[in-house]
């Protein structure tokens, strides 16, 4: 809960401050556009700690200043271990859904975006528990769960920002909430750690992205 | 102004997240007994058994209880059998519970890690000294709640 407050608490400082700076008058007409783009957070974090994998690329196209059509596809491995079992699971996930701008269509600020997305999420993975230990009054049970194939349904609502670097190259954050609504691997198939989602001890897992995106325009823009 | 907002927030945000990243510790409750309560036959209320001594039958030199004054106990149940059994003596008097149970693994969390949770089937016993036991609840799970009723 608290950090889930921290999170909030940051991203509505930042759309404060953006939204009160959106106050030019030269009105414009944003252009269509694709864009292809990946998740630097994964291969950063699995520098710092390889016990998880995870590459994750954004899709998007702009239907007009506000309003984004959003795919993320990725691919994701976990490992983990201590005293009394290890688990790992691997799999794919994609999230679909928009992202909704909050800036207004003024000239400085429409390549930009500062928003918030709502996403429908899917993952399908393996997962795999190669030793568990318990330790009881009878003595001590070695046991383990062969792999098995789980799916996973969640939900996830963000809040970005990205702003143009150099002509059509973008750079960007979002922090987002995810929660789980349905999974197939009940009991001792439930999932330590679902691709897509990330840990499954909490009922909202907080989750950070950094992006690279590169934007291909189609159409052309003109003012209002 | 907005690169300046967006660069101090993406290091205030990234600090949060990796704090939020730490390793937890196991809060939660993992401890799997079946709880059995004493009752007094004459009058149907909970009663305290002098002088107890309880261990598992097979297990020497694993008494789980000896010489206690008690008026419940917390069985351990074996994850690795489908019955168990127990002698429980009291003032010298010998009887034994043989419990019957289905058992599967149950993930707690990341932290804690997998439990073994039951499902009592059938409870047979001598009646040297215990005159009746009654099932009260199948599921053991971790927690007080009351499964068997052991009459004397």
């Amino acid at each position: 809960m608290r950090r889930t407050f921290k999170f909030s608490f940051s991203f509505s400082l930042l759309l404060c401050s953006l939204l009160l700076t959106a106050q030019e008058a030269d009105t414009v007409k944003a252009r269509s556009a694709i864009s292809l783009g990946m998740d630097i957070t994964g291969p950063v974090l699995y520098a710092l700690d390889n016990s998880r994998f995870s590459y994750e690329g954004h899709l998007s196209y702009r239907l007009n200043y506000k309003y984004y059509i959003v795919c993320e596809p990725g691919y994701s491995e976990y490992n983990y271990d201590q005293y009394n079992y290890e688990y790992n699971s691997k799999g794919w996930f994609v999230r679909i859904g928009a992202d909704i701008g909050m800036l207004a269509p003024v000239a400085s600020k429409i390549n930009h975006f500062a928003g918030i997305g709502l996403r429908y999420g899917l993952s399908v993975f393996e997962q795999e528990t190669p030793f568990i230990i318990i330790d009881s009054y009878w003595g001590r049970i070695n046991t383990s769960i062969p792999r098995n194939t789980v799916h996973a349904h969640f939900l996830e609502v963000q809040g970005s920002v990205k702003t143009e670097l150099v002509r059509n190259l973008l750079i960007g954050w979002s922090v987002k909430l995810r929660t789980l609504i349905y999974s197939s691997g009940r009991n001792e198939e439930k999932a330590v750690y679902i691709p897509g989602i990330g840990g499954t001890d909490a009922s909202f897992v907080p989750a950070f992205s950094y992006y690279i995106i590169y934007r291909i325009p189609i159409g052309s823009s003109s003012v209002e | 102004m907005m690169k300046k907002i967006f660069l101090t927030l993406s290091i205030i945000t990234a600090v949060i997240c990796i704090n939020s990243c730490t390793k937890e510790s196991c809060n939660e409750d993992t401890d799997v007994f079946l709880h059995a309560v004493f009752y007094s036959n004459d009058s149907g209320q909970v009663s305290s058994v002098d002088s107890l001594d309880i261990y598992g039958l097979n297990i020497p030199d694993s008494v789980i209880c000896s010489g206690s004054t008690l008026n419940n106990i917390d069985l351990p149940l074996n994850p690795s059998a489908s019955n168990c059994s127990f002698a429980i003596i009291n003032g010298g008097r010998v009887d034994t519970i043989d419990i019957y149970y289905g058992s599967r693994l149950q993930f707690v969390s990341s932290a804690c890690g997998y439990i073994y949770l039951y499902e009592l089937e059938e409870v047979l016993y001598t009646t040297n000294d215990i005159i009746k036991i009654s099932i009260i609840n199948e599921p053991v799970n971790p927690g007080d709640e009351e499964n068997i009723q052991i009459f004397f």
